[in-house]
């Protein structure tokens, strides 16, 4: 009897706390966060709130914005979200958070002092991406997309759509993280930028290079979609080549790749890097089509295409060797297959990295030539 | 009270044997019976000479065995004189009583005992015992079909108040003279009649036992319903869990009996208990098997996720809306939040509210009359379910989890009440620690299922302990044809001959 | 105690034994310190696991049918035998309060951070002392399910995984020093191969114990392949970042995204780390109370559970302070502590019984 009672007891303890309930009407969803430097040396950070009446309620268009944007500043990124409090009614909830924007000035200093913040809270989701703007990222997290949506969602949907043209890293923070703790010399997150003001018109291509930390330099699309090449992540887009024969571009879409990078020891004892790149692709435009069932032709169409992707992959391993610092992750590959030789060469990596020799090799595949043989 | 008079009884027991004179016998009787109004005493002279009586209850009796079977012969059979002074007694009962079934008593009891039943007693003078003469004839509901258990396909009869009328459905099913029937009798007061029946080399004979041990110490003034014996003799009292099973239907109760289980027949109830219990028996209905297997298979399923979705639903939705937001896709989250947003109370408070009400609404319409009972339901969904979310005071989702609750919750309806409970308590414990609560209550409850034993077999074989060659009839019903064995914890006999899967005569070739 | 006899099934021995060794390994994987390394420092630990099964069946061969506390008192006197005894029951109650306080303390820094600790200590130790008072039958026959669904999870979450999983993190797949390797396989054989020494003090009550050995290898080998499966999914997933994660599983699974429809589902994969933890407290909750009423001739452990069930309670809240100083301590201090009723003793009283045996034999 006695148990029974003690049992009640603890029943009447536990159901009378409910510590961790947290109503969905408290919460204000934050989608979108912007991370910049303010002038005084603090932390500016924008978050995008989503206003869940406007979103959900289908009947009532139009009815006020969809998103709210709050910023707030302080010494750290925690604190400058902690004083979000004073503006919002609600709690900020960042499990659903989809978008990192880090503004160009933070990133040029320390980027560490948003991503410890991020994955150390249980709250903030690893597979958010993180991205770095082109200018100040609470213009990014402003910006206005469409009409009634919003935009950080739309943004995210452009980064995970991106695969369509590959020009542009999909970079997730747990990526970053991993990158980090590997002790990755550079890391390569995507760019966004804000093309223009008045349209708010956004742009997701390219990439930002850093230094660890740091960034150091941007990637252009072609010089993004070469280190997507060579990281075996382009999943789609296209390859425009010039047509030698006829004048204009002709273009294949990707529909297929594999890329294997090994490193290799040359015969004089040197190490250099080998890059395998496997690519099956259409005809999506072509100038002239005269030619096209002609055997000898095709073979040139190949060999324009094979050429076009090396063209690509070589001008980021160019960009790459000219900023001196291995983003590609050649270094990792080396410890990776000769444990020994790295050791040798660690230290002095930075110095040998310029001159590392790097073989292209692209065996392309033109397996279809789309609906129709010739269009004129 | 009732142990008291008890007591005496066993003491007049002795003073009890009947005495010689009709009209001695009578007084004692008709002070034994208080003379209630619905005893019958007829005097009646045979042969002008000897008196005699006869003594039954009206209305339990058939009056036109009464008559035309027992006093017109006794009355009209002897000319004045004729008499055989030596054996009146034994030359009534061999010539003149027209009933298939009569017995001799001695005792004023045993007259009460047998007219309380529907009998009728026979006194003559000069004799000191009594002929009891069958003549049990009141009204009972005739063979229907049950509205608990009805099929589109399959049998449609179902069971009555009378055990005699219930013995025999049963009897005409199963043709087998290893068919057992065992009398027992229960309470002081109501002296119910319960028959356990099995199929004699099929039932464990120690569940036999166990059971009839456990039915005769029972030790109560009245049995009403079968559901008296069933928890007086259960293994688990504590339990949500009913360990007993039970049915409405012969051609169910046949079925168990088939694969070893025994039945319990209670007098005055159309449910009949049937021991042991397993828990997949209450995902198993009788159409499972009249029908072809695939179908039934994939609705079983249907039962068992319906099940577990009526006991989590609730819960499920308070710890994804209070606790970790986190897990909803984010388009969900969004128009979840629109949907509750204004709502004046917390969304445990919302689910607790929404449960209860929907219970009180279920129990209101159950006991209403039926034309009530519509006018409850139209009540509750339109009031409770529209107006509550016009009014702004719960959300949309919140009903459709509820509705959904609700439909699945009487997918199984044996488990109704197991599974109200258990959803009440995941509610409670997702309401202090979200699925973290959930999640260690499912355990408890795994661990709670897995101690459970009925009448000496685990509650939940063949799935705790895991038994993968005996899974036929569990999550699918498999071809009848691949059930050759009865269920393992029943004792494994082979039931079917080899081979059974049809053979078409062209294939044998 | 009059030692109840308890019918299992082998393989529901094997069930038990499996999740007693993934319990809560499943949530800190073993070996998760040197990374990429991990499934060697795994397959180190799981041969020096096979040589101490060895040991551990040689000694029940010299003492058939009895259990560890008879053994001890057989091998060292009734008094030395009482102390080692009292040792053991304390490395159990101990072992206990650990993992106890291993799934409160992740409970309470992940899901539900701002519930008290001392709340979710009681919730769990009161689940667990239910399911010990029902008795191990119980709690061996919902094993199978609990496995089933718990190895079936942490392989979907692979599949689910595949396109983001890489194997290049395991070169080179020889390490430079190999001195880290070996420091974290002695923390993998004592945590969780070791504990299965438990079962020394629980298998004369399922039956004989030579017979039931067999079932403990067995359990073993299920549970040394899924936790290789475990490792190698979190370091091929998380690469360097597994080594600096506090709960390396639970990060994994935050990762799956399958059409946004499988994703987001970490809560109830940890509630699934929870099923395999529960298993494993109550088999220790178990082994200490009816270790006890066995040493102290109670006759049932059943009135042991409620007190024991307070004391665990209390010591798990006071033992540890932080996450960290709870992993520091399973790294740098447990290995060696729990090397003494691991292997220590029960190989001494392998000794002496030996020698023993041979001087009367």
């Amino acid at each position: 009897m006695k148990q029974r009672l003690l049992l009640g007891l603890l029943l009447i303890i536990f159901f009378t706390g409910c510590y961790d309930r947290r109503e969905l009407d408290d919460l204000a969803i934050v989608v979108g966060l912007g991370v910049d430097l303010a002038d005084d040396g603090d932390i500016l950070a924008t978050v995008e709130i989503v206003n869940p009446q406007v979103l959900g309620n289908k009947s009532a268009g139009g009815g006020g914005e969809p998103v709210w944007v709050i910023e707030s500043k302080g010494q750290t990124l925690f604190e400058a979200i902690r004083r979000m409090i004073h503006q919002s009614p609600n709690k900020l909830f960042f499990s659903h958070n989809q978008i990192i924007v880090i503004g160009e000035e933070l990133a040029n200093k320390d980027i560490f002092l948003v991503t410890d913040f991020l994955l150390r809270v249980e709250e903030p989701r690893e597979d958010a991406y993180l991205i770095v703007a082109e200018g100040k990222a609470g213009d990014i997290i402003r910006a206005k997309i469409g009409i009634g949506s919003v935009p950080a969602l739309a943004i995210e949907k452009m980064i995970s759509s991106n695969w369509a043209t590959s020009q542009a890293p999909m970079s997730q923070l747990i990526a970053f993280a991993k990158q980090t703790v590997a002790k990755a010399p550079g890391v390569v997150l995507g760019r966004i930028a804000l093309r223009s003001e008045k349209e708010a018109e956004i742009s997701f291509n390219g990439a930002a290079v850093l230094k660890r930390n740091k960034l150091v330099d941007w990637l252009t699309e072609t010089e993004a979609r070469g280190y997507l090449w060579i990281k075996d992540q382009v999943k789609g887009g296209t390859v425009v080549v010039k047509d030698t024969k006829y004048g204009g571009n002709i273009s294949y879409e990707i529909a297929r790749e594999k890329t294997v990078c090994r490193p290799k020891i040359l015969q004089n004892g040197q190490m250099s890097i080998e890059i395998d790149i496997a690519v099956t692709s259409r005809f999506a435009g072509l100038t002239d089509s005269r030619e096209i069932e002609n055997p000898t032709a095709w073979s040139e169409y190949v060999l324009d295409l094979e050429e076009g992707v090396k063209r690509e992959v070589r001008s980021v391993i160019d960009k790459a060797q000219t900023l001196q610092l291995d983003f590609l992750d050649f270094g990792a590959l080396i410890k990776q297959y000769y444990p020994q030789i790295w050791q040798k060469k660690e230290s002095n990596w930075d110095k040998e990295f310029p001159m590392l020799p790097v073989a292209i090799k692209v065996k392309a595949q033109i397996n279809s030539v789309g609906m129709v043989k010739r269009s004129r | 009270m009732w142990r008291a008079k008890k007591k005496k009884e066993e003491e007049n027991k002795k003073e009890d044997s009947l005495l010689s004179t009709v009209s001695k016998n009578l007084e004692v009787l008709k002070e034994k019976l208080h003379n209630s109004s619905d005893c019958v005493f007829r005097e009646f002279v045979i042969g002008d000479k000897v008196n005699a009586a006869m003594v039954y209850i009206d209305g339990l009796t058939d009056k036109k065995v009464i008559h035309d079977d027992v006093i017109r012969p006794l009355m009209f059979s002897y000319a004045a004189g004729e008499l055989p002074r030596k054996s009146l007694l034994q030359h009534i009962e061999d010539g003149l009583l027209i009933a298939s079934d009569i017995k001799e008593v001695n005792t004023f009891n045993d007259i009460l005992g047998s007219i309380l039943l529907g009998d009728a007693a026979v006194i003559v003078d000069g004799e000191k015992v009594a002929i009891i003469v069958s003549s049990k004839g009141f009204p009972i509901r005739s063979v229907t079909e049950p509205q608990t258990e009805s099929v589109i396909r399959g049998p449609r009869e179902g069971f009555t108040e009378a055990i005699r009328i219930n013995t025999a459905l049963l009897r005409r099913k199963i043709h087998d003279p290893d068919l057992v029937f065992e009398n027992l009798e229960v309470g002081v007061r109501t002296k119910t009649s319960v028959v356990i029946a099995y199929v004699k080399d099929l039932a464990k004979e120690e569940t036999v036992n166990e059971v009839r041990r456990r039915i005769k110490s029972i030790d109560i003034d009245g049995i009403l319903d079968s559901g008296y014996i069933e928890q007086l003799i259960e293994d688990n009292p504590f339990s949500p869990f009913a360990t007993t099973g039970y049915s409405e239907k012969p051609d169910v109760i046949a079925g168990r009996i088939l694969e070893g289980r025994l039945a319990v027949f209670v007098d005055g109830s159309p449910i009949v208990l049937t021991i042991p219990m397993l828990f997949i028996e209450n995902f198993q209905t009788a159409e499972d098997y009249y029908s072809r297997p695939f179908f039934i298979s994939f609705v079983r399923l249907l039962r068992y996720l319906g099940f577990f979705i009526s006991i989590i639903a609730p819960a499920f939705y308070v710890a994804l809306t209070s606790f970790h937001q986190e897990l909803l896709p984010t388009p969900l989250l969004i128009s979840i939040a629109a949907a509750s947003e204004g709502t004046p109370f917390p969304a445990v408070v919302e689910v607790g509210v929404m449960e209860v009400l929907f219970e009180i609404l279920r129990e209101a319409g159950l006991r209403m009359p039926r034309a009530i009972g519509q006018a409850v339901s139209i009540v509750g969904a339109l009031v409770i379910g529209q107006a509550t979310v016009s009014a702004g005071l719960v959300g949309e989702p919140l009903i459709i989890v509820i509705a959904i609750t609700a439909i699945t919750a009487f997918l199984v309806p044996t488990l109704y009440e197991a599974g109200t409970l258990l959803r009440i308590g995941f509610y409670l414990l997702a309401a202090t620690f979200g699925l973290i609560g959930i999640g260690v209550g499912f355990l408890v409850v795994l661990v709670h299922l897995s101690s459970l034993h009925s009448y000496g077999v685990p509650f939940m074989s063949p799935i705790m302990p895991l038994e993968a060659d005996s899974f036929q009839d569990v999550l699918i019903r498999s071809p009848l044809w691949t059930m050759k064995r009865r269920p393992r914890v029943f004792g494994d006999g082979i039931r079917q001959g080899e081979n059974q899967k049809p053979v078409k005569e062209r294939d044998m070739q | 105690m009059v030692l109840e006899r308890i019918n299992l099934a082998k393989k529901q021995i094997i069930y038990v034994a499996a999740l007693f060794m993934l319990g809560p390994t499943f949530l800190i994987p073993p070996a998760q310190e040197i990374g990429s390394y991990g499934w060697i420092a795994l397959t180190i630990s799981y041969m020096g696991f096979l040589l101490l099964f060895s040991l551990y069946r040689a000694l029940l061969n010299l003492a058939p049918d009895k259990s560890l506390f008879e053994i001890l008192q057989l091998a060292f006197g009734r008094w030395l035998g009482l102390a080692f005894s009292l040792f053991y029951l304390f490395y159990f109650v101990f072992l206990l309060t650990l993992i106890v306080a291993n799934f409160a303390d992740f409970i309470d820094s992940v899901v539900l951070i701002h519930t008290p600790e001392l709340v979710i200590t009681i919730f769990l130790v009161a689940t667990a002392a239910y399911a010990v008072r029902k008795g191990f039958e119980s709690i061996a026959r919902i094993s199978d399910i609990i496995l089933y669904t718990s190895v079936s999870i942490a392989f979907l979450v692979f599949l689910f995984l595949i396109d983001k999983i890489s194997l290049d993190v395991f070169r080179p797949v020889w390490p430079s020093s190999w001195s880290p390797i070996f420091k974290s396989s002695l923390s993998v054989f004592a945590f969780p191969f070791g504990e299965t020494v438990v079962f020394l003090s629980i298998f004369n009550q399922l039956g004989k114990p030579q017979k039931t050995m067999p079932s403990l290898l067995w359990g073993s080998l299920i549970a040394f392949i899924s936790l290789q499966l475990v490792t190698v999914r979190n370091v091929a997933t998380l690469g360097e970042f597994v080594k600096y994660s506090s709960y390396p599983s639970y990060d994994v699974a935050r990762l799956v995204d399958i059409g946004n429809v499988i994703s987001r589902a970490e809560i109830l994969i940890s509630i699934n780390f929870l099923g395999m933890g529960y298993i494993k407290a109550t088999t220790m909750y178990y082994s200490f109370c009816s270790g006890v009423a066995e040493l102290f001739k109670l006759k049932s452990y059943k009135h042991l559970v409620l007190p024991v069930g307070v004391l665990v309670s209390l010591s798990s809240l006071l033992s540890f302070k932080t996450t960290i100083q709870n992993l520091y301590f399973i790294a740098e201090i447990y290995p060696y502590f729990v090397f003494v009723p691991q292997v220590i003793i029960i190989a001494l009283a392998y000794i002496v019984l030996r020698v023993r045996g041979k001087k009367v034999g």
